[in-house]
């Protein structure tokens, strides 16, 4: 490829650019049919570009005991090698490109992405069938690869943010089918073989359901001869779709837990709770609730958090989803010396806003910014589409996402006030403190309302 | 928001704005766009305050991004982390908009907002529905002229910033390590002060030296503005005009700026032939080794961009290959970078040990091979494959409003034109195999750099630092 030519196209994509008017934005997207898998494609003219997703409906669920993460290695790993193609002429290939290709892999469902020049889309897409047919995992490659992640394992005890984030999830989920990262974990790493890498993936090619979103000028669609003849992908109607049944989680107190860790002088906190099934229900009502208490600069746990005691620098709070169950949590970071008070205040909020409710002003304020907000969500195509593949996941319809507007404005300030309660009352949170050993005294202060302290090692979450 | 290396990025992810207008004038343009010209009206206020504008349908959406030319660069002594200070005082009120209501406002239509210091520049951005662009020039233009700075705000905000250094350098070695590299590297230079500052000179920090920044740096003629998103640029100047247009500009600031930007103080008084060994918090050793760089704009400075690229950019790169991707690979992590500010500049390269690999075993090496890089790594095709990134970069910058915006706003700033994305195009499209080789040569085989490292295993509070002959200071 050279440069120059793409300085002329460049031209002229913003020159289409200035004229561009857009339809009315769901009328722009297709379903079609290639050999047996349904394709969702947006088509959009504006910049010689593609993104495409391919999902499974399968994720790291499938990984056997001492196998976990396999199912994120298998995928991560396809890079490696194949019998024609080395780890360096592969990332060569898709660099000189200028090829984004990436993987997601959650509990319920997997995602390849590849996004780049729609002129280089079938090349590409070439080299991707290559190795998810081929790669045959070189066992020196692989252990290379995972030395270097043990590495970044080890690492982690410095960057506590992450830390933080990857021992309160499993805390946090414990005892349900989602607590175990992933990725696996350290003691993982060694049982990784070739064999079992190109078995996992075989499995989600061949058995599992397969979905196709792709965005970008009609040329992209040539892109189905690759996908179906070199991929050999194709759908059936028996192809698996990962359900799970699972004991629901009920938790009648706070517990307290304290993992500590060396000379940090700024302690991360973390609360929440696992959401069972039956707590997912109404996404759009959790934005709205997560909004108001923690979704911005104006949220309630900023006002009190950092606006009115200079307590953090950031605070925000989450509920997030996927098909069968979701966590929720708040999470910011304070000094060693304020650890108790934050705490304090942060309860106190969530208690307050029960007991007093929420007033019409805050509703408007919440409804305003998330209605507001929400065309931002189709600015880029990429998560347009990601958007799209959530929702067909989670076996709702599109139209959640264009009458988003209208479903929020029916919440009521009773609604919002209920929703933080059932999720972020104080009688069934984790209440995870990661820092510096020195501040466990202080902690046990805590005790009196909170129960007692649980001390873990970081080590054992790694 | 503290963005320690944002103009950098930038500049680079604005390789290819491409395509933009010639009409740069000082009123606004009359001139319609040709097929090879983006759509941005400029106009240039009597005051002295740039505006752009780049509509763009597709969505009632807009980003709003106004640029103050004063970094940490234009700080004195002892008042190290002014220009953040009050990069966060301009959230908590204004006259008209008094306390709580500048983001109530943004936040309850739908918008989010937030700012950024460098060295250089603070910017502020809003990413906003199009109905409420007109508020939002009302919010900007009122803050600009005539901020708070409540006592009581002000005292808790420094808390804040406590913790944000904390968040950023005290507890993250790798923001740590990027903090010392740039008081080494620019030590006695406007650019070897701290952004976010000197903890002393943060508790000590008064209102009035503050709100003295604000008065002398917060003018019409030292901001630009850029406006990106579904507008119509004919509506939306006079309502500019109106609000802005009245704010006085500046009787001493350029005088002041020329004091300040006298080349004389950006002269590197650094040895380039030490070592220096921190004490933090990563169990696994990290380090930068620091070259003298080159200041932005300079067509040695488009050629180190590529040179950085073609070693470290990606998983086949040739840094990657020789040092993390091979049978005995010493590091988990390596990068090279160029980081071009307006005076001077850095050229680093970063990385993180392997478990139980030597520290003192990969400096002697990477001394030892860097003065092989510059014949080994450099090809034709590395570097049309660089230029490639480049471009696939530069699409994707462009791709949303604030993209968009933050582009022609760089532009204008770094180069006097937000329409320099082709010519700066052209610049790197001409970069030669031979241009980059001796660049790479004279940056990295002739030169002395500094190389800093840190380690859970280094002594506490005390700073190793070691010459080259071993004398240790």
């Amino acid at each position: 490829m050279k440069t120059s030519t793409y300085i002329i196209g460049l031209s002229a994509l913003f020159y289409s650019l200035q004229s561009f008017a857009a339809p009315k934005i769901e009328d722009s997207i297709k379903r079609l049919n290639w050999n047996g898998i349904e394709v969702v494609y947006l088509e959009d003219n504006r910049f010689p570009t593609y993104d495409l997703l391919i999902y499974f409906a399968d994720g790291a669920l499938s990984d056997e005991k001492m196998q976990m993460g396999s199912t994120k290695h298998a995928f991560n790993l396809l890079d490696a090698g194949t019998a024609k193609l080395s780890q360096k002429e592969i990332m060569d290939q898709f660099e000189f490109l200028g090829t984004e290709f990436g993987v997601d892999v959650t509990h319920e469902f997997t995602t390849l992405s590849m996004a780049g020049l729609s002129k280089d889309l079938t090349t590409s897409m070439g080299q991707a069938c290559s190795m998810l047919r081929e790669a045959n995992f070189p066992l020196p490659i692989i252990k290379q690869e995972l030395e270097k992640e043990k590495t970044e394992l080890q690492s982690l005890v410095s960057s506590p943010q992450a830390l933080s984030d990857r021992v309160f999830r499993e805390v946090s989920l414990g005892n349900t089918p989602y607590s175990y990262p992933v990725t696996g974990k350290l003691k993982n790493l060694d049982f990784y073989t070739p064999n079992l890498l190109r078995a996992k993936v075989d499995y989600f090619l061949d058995k599992v359901k397969k979905r196709i979103y792709i965005t970008g000028p009609k040329s992209i669609l040539n892109v189905e001869k690759v996908l179906t003849e070199k991929c050999q992908l194709q759908g059936h109607p028996s192809d698996f779709v990962r359900t799970i049944t699972y004991k629901k989680i009920k938790r009648n107190h706070p517990q307290l837990v304290f993992v500590p860790v060396p000379d940090a002088n700024q302690v991360q906190v973390q609360i929440g709770r696992f959401l069972n099934f039956d707590e997912i229900g109404d996404r759009r009502l959790d934005t709205l609730a997560t909004e108001f208490l923690g979704g911005g600069f104006t949220s309630r746990l900023m006002r009190e958090v950092r606006v009115k005691r200079g307590l953090t620098y950031s605070i925000g709070s989450y509920i997030s989803s996927q098909k069968q169950y979701g966590r929720a949590g708040i999470s910011t970071f304070t000094k060693n010396e304020t650890i108790n008070k934050l705490i304090t205040v942060i309860n106190e909020s969530v208690e307050k806003i029960k007991k007093e409710g929420i007033t019409q002003e805050d509703l408007e304020r919440s409804r305003g910014s998330i209605v507001g907000a929400h065309p931002f969500k189709f600015e880029s195509n990429r998560a347009f589409l990601s958007q799209l593949l959530y929702l067909d996941h989670i076996e709702r319809p599109y139209a959640e996402l264009f009458d988003f507007n209208n479903a929020v404005m029916k919440y009521s300030a009773e609604d919002v006030t209920r929703k933080i309660d059932e999720v972020f009352g104080a009688k069934s949170q984790i209440i995870f403190i990661l820092g510096d050993k020195s501040i466990e005294k202080e902690l046990r202060k805590l005790s009196s309302k909170m129960g007692k302290i649980k001390v873990l090692d970081y080590k054992n979450f790694i | 928001m503290l963005q320690k290396k944002i103009l950098k990025k930038l500049v680079a992810a604005t390789i290819m704005t491409g395509v933009l207008t010639s009409c740069a004038h000082l009123t606004p343009s009359e001139k319609k766009p040709t097929p090879t010209e983006l759509n941005v009206k400029k106009v240039v206020l009597d005051n002295g305050l740039t505006i752009l504008i780049a509509p763009n349908p597709k969505l009632p959406i807009v980003s709003y991004y106004t640029l103050f030319d004063v970094g940490g660069r234009y700080e004195v002594k002892g008042t190290t982390g002014a220009t953040h200070f009050l990069e966060h005082m301009m959230f908590k009120g204004a006259q008209k908009y008094g306390p709580g209501q500048f983001d109530t406002l943004i936040e309850r239509n739908g918008g989010v907002t937030n700012a950024y210091t460098t060295n250089d520049a603070t910017v502020y951005y809003e990413n906003i529905p199009s109905s409420f662009v007109e508020k939002m020039v009302d919010l900007e233009s009122d803050r600009i002229q005539h901020l708070l700075l409540e006592p009581v705000s002000f005292d808790s905000e420094r808390q804040v910033i406590f913790e944000e250094r904390k968040m950023r350098y005290e507890n993250s070695p790798d923001g740590f390590i990027y903090l010392m590299m740039m008081k080494k590297v620019f030590e006695g230079t406007p650019y070897g002060q701290s952004v976010i500052g000197d903890v002393e000179d943060l508790k000590d920090l008064s209102r009035d030296q503050v709100m003295d920044f604000f008065k002398t740096y917060y003018t019409p003629d030292n901001a630009i503005i850029a406006i990106a998103g579904d507008v119509d640029p004919d509506k939306l100047l006079p309502i500019l005009k109106e609000k802005y247009g009245s704010i006085p500009r500046s009787k001493i600031l350029t005088d002041l700026k020329a004091k300040r930007d006298d080349p004389a103080n950006y002269v590197l008084k650094a040895h380039f032939n030490s070592e220096y060994s921190f004490y933090s918090t990563n169990p696994i050793p990290k380090f930068t080794m620091a070259f003298k760089g080159e200041k932005a704009g300079t067509r040695r400075a488009f050629v180190l961009d590529v040179l950085a690229y073609m070693l470290g950019n990606g998983g086949s790169s040739f840094l990657s290959q020789k040092y993390v991707r091979n049978a005995n690979p010493l590091l988990s992590d390596i990068s090279m970078s160029s980081y071009n500010l307006r005076h001077a500049g850095v050229f680093y390269l970063s990385g993180e040990l392997m478990e139980n690999v030597n520290i003192d075993k990969v400096k002697t090496q990477l001394k030892g091979d860097i003065k092989n890089f510059c014949k080994d790594a450099l090809d034709a095709r590395t570097l049309q494959k660089t230029k490639n990134q480049i471009l696939s970069t530069a699409y994707h910058q462009m791709k949303t409003n604030s993209g968009m915006a933050s582009t022609i706003l760089m532009n204008e700033k770094v180069y006097g034109n937000y329409n320099y994305g082709v010519k700066e195009m052209e610049i790197y499209n001409s970069v030669t195999e031979s241009e980059v080789k001796k660049e790479c040569n004279d940056i990295l085989v002739n030169s002395d750099s500094i190389f800093i490292s840190t380690w859970d295993k280094f002594p506490k509070n005390i700073a190793a630092s070691v010459t080259q002959n071993g004398e240790v200071k």
